[in-house]
């Protein structure tokens, strides 16, 4: 008998079109799970989540037939997108796993809600009120620069604005380990802060066009 | 000290005027720091700076794992 299988971080999800490995779709399965402390997998290049996650589950009581991006949202760095996986596998198994998932998603959505409070009292009254507005707050550098950081991203969130308010500069920089993502907004925010010149040398910066510019 | 891990945030507190407890504090800081963390030293909205050294008169620190490119 297999020991248990080492699922530490997914949630239960669904999803109407995944990706067999050969390329065909299937929608049969007997489970979802899915994940969203996945960095490794993006809209461009799921197969590396799903290299990811094949070897965690091959060869055990429950067989992964199936993988995709959930169809949420197509970039599975947004917070609620996942990356899924179809198991097969006998029903008591199935049930097995359900009940496990059900506990790792209680103590992640806690653990969700105490970073949410955690980074919030770390904001001014104005960032809370663009948080609750916007999903997103700005940051002031010393430099004077001023940032947008987009708090329902785990990546590819963080904003240069420009005199105008517009987006000019996307920095990709996040916070290894997979942590809340309110952590990882936290983070990035003090990052700002303190060393907003190792910040912009570590993320990999892309340049927007504003609209209308 | 305000310590972020994948079950949510951890609390070390430390009182000023305590040496004893200074001491455990700094004993924490300097196991975080051995083990790579970043450590950011709130001061005050909008006001950080990274840290080195354990400095019992700092308000909140925060503890996170390195940051990388994406």
């Amino acid at each position: 008998m297999a020991g248990p299988i080492p699922i530490t971080w997914w949630t239960v999800g669904t999803a109407s079109t995944l990706l067999l490995p050969d390329g065909n779709d299937t929608t049969t399965a007997d489970q979802w799970l899915s994940t969203d402390a996945c960095t490794t997998a993006t809209s461009d290049s799921p197969a590396s989540g799903y290299l990811y996650l094949w070897p965690r589950f091959y060869g055990q009581d429950l067989t992964p037939v199936a993988w995709g991006v959930g169809q949420a949202d197509s970039n599975a760095s947004r917070s609620g997108a996942s990356l899924e996986v179809a198991l097969r596998g006998p029903p008591e198994n199935v049930e097995r796993e359900r009940a496990r998932v059900d506990v790792v998603r209680h103590d992640r959505e806690a653990a969700e809600r105490r970073a949410l409070e955690l980074l919030e009292s770390h904001l001014t009254a104005e960032q809370r009120r663009q948080l609750e507005r916007l999903r997103a707050f700005r940051v002031v550098a010393r430099s004077g620069r001023v940032y947008e950081i987009d708090a329902e991203k785990r990546m590819h969130n963080v904003y240069e604005l420009d005199g105008q308010g517009r987006r000019v500069n996307e920095l990709c920089i996040y916070q290894r380990g997979a942590l809340p993502l309110a952590d990882n907004t936290l983070a990035q925010k003090l990052m700002l802060e303190a060393d907003e010149a190792e910040f912009r040398r570590i993320a990999n910066h892309t340049r927007l066009s504003p609209a209308g510019a | 000290m305000q310590m972020m891990g994948r079950s949510g945030h951890e609390t070390i507190e430390w009182d000023a005027d305590d040496a004893e407890s200074c001491d455990r504090a700094r004993a924490v800081f300097d196991k975080y720091k051995a083990d790579g963390l970043l450590a950011f030293r709130d001061d005050g909205f909008e006001r950080s700076s990274l840290m080195r050294e354990f400095e019992p008169e700092a308000g909140v620190i925060y503890f996170s794992p390195q940051m990388a490119g994406g």
